[in-house]
């Protein structure tokens, strides 16, 4: 199982337990809500995005829905993921973190944090 | 949709992944191509593709190595030859200074000298240890010695151990041509297998605990680790700092 004490997520993790951290997402629907979400910034390719998705499943940070359909797209059945309670814990850790380090550069009077 | 010689080609992409890999999330993951490729441009077509072949590369590499480093050495002939390969440098350093050959081994040198008072004393235990101990030694370290053995990790061992004297060879092609009268494959073959030796046997010293799979060796397992690889390391830098002269250039250098 992934250990979240002993690991930071690696970016491509936190943005797709980011995507996932909201609704059940096929594999196409993580990579354009991870572009969305990091404002273009993130393209995540099929072949970083299943490296990822592989290893995340390995280690239970999501899981494997169900095929359906997707409404807004073409009638093929895609592989749904959803985030798991490991997942939940991980990307909240990770998000404690970074709320640390967004109070810590605040306190340090760093003029570019908003 | 896809056009058929695209499809066709992504899909020849996704077959580079490994079975394992493919298995798992392939389906899913050329469903997630062909929605990519929709709408796409030459350009992105380019990238998604380039995404692919690297990260085929990449999940082809990382199975490659779990097979190798969970894989157990069953085959008693792969253990033999690691314990063979363990104890050989041990007994050709210590049957040389044994038999009075001067080696080029500095540091050892006046301690197993004839002119040491305690010199056949030393040739007694030398022997008793060329026979007995390191022999015990290398086969219990290949038949496992407190640690899962690997086939793997000896092959990854012996890279490495290629790494370390590829820097050598190059030494000797540019500079160290006229010192020998050939390229001395004898002495660069041992100046491999040691490092190879003493990173095989020095793995598990330094291996993480994971998921049990390659547990920490005991204490005797480590005490013995060491004994086995002192000479093999002691060997390996007193050859280096021997001939490194010679690798250099340096005329007359034996």
């Amino acid at each position: 199982m992934f250990d979240v004490k002993e690991k930071h997520l690696t970016p491509a993790v936190f943005h797709i337990l980011l995507a996932l951290s909201t609704e059940e997402r096929h594999g196409y629907a993580i990579m354009k809500q991870v572009e969305a979400d990091s404002l273009g910034k993130v393209k995540m390719g099929p072949g970083t995005l299943y490296g990822s998705i592989k290893r995340m499943l390995d280690g239970g940070l999501i899981e494997e829905s169900d095929a359906r359909v997707d409404p807004e797209m073409d009638d093929a059945r895609r592989i749904y993921y959803r985030i798991s309670g490991s997942g939940e814990t991980a990307l909240k850790e990770e998000l404690q973190r970074y709320s640390h380090l967004v109070k810590l550069t605040r306190r340090l009077g760093l003029s570019f944090v908003a | 949709m896809m056009k058929a010689p695209l499809n066709k080609f992504f899909r020849f992409l996704l077959l580079l992944y490994p079975e394992s890999f493919r298995s798992h999330v392939g389906d899913s993951m050329m469903q997630a191509v062909v929605d990519s490729l929709v709408g796409s441009s030459v350009i992105e077509k380019l990238n998604i593709a380039g995404n692919l072949f690297a990260g085929a590369a990449i999940e082809n590499g990382k199975a490659i190595c779990t097979k190798l480093m969970s894989e157990p050495t069953s085959n008693k002939t792969r253990q033999l030859l690691i314990g063979f390969l363990l104890v050989v440098p041990g007994i050709v350093m210590i049957s040389l200074l044994v038999l009075g050959i001067n080696p080029p081994l500095g540091p050892f040198e006046p301690y197993f000298s004839i002119d040491n008072p305690f010199g056949k004393w030393n040739a007694l235990a030398v022997v008793f240890g060329t026979v007995l101990v390191l022999p015990i030694v290398g086969v219990w370290i290949a038949n496992g010695g407190g640690s899962k053995p690997s086939f793997g990790m000896f092959l990854v061992s012996a890279a490495a151990g290629l790494l370390l004297v590829l820097p050598l060879v190059a030494l000797q092609l540019i500079y160290g041509r006229l010192t020998y009268s050939c390229f001395p494959v004898v002495l660069f073959a041992i100046l491999w297998i040691l490092p190879t030796v003493a990173i095989y046997v020095a793995a598990p010293l330094f291996a993480r605990r994971r998921r049990n799979e390659y547990p920490r060796p005991d204490p005797l397992s480590v005490a013995l680790r060491l004994v086995a690889l002192m000479p093999v390391a002691i060997m390996w830098f007193a050859l280096i700092k021997d001939q490194m002269p010679c690798f250099l250039g340096v005329p007359n250098c034996d």
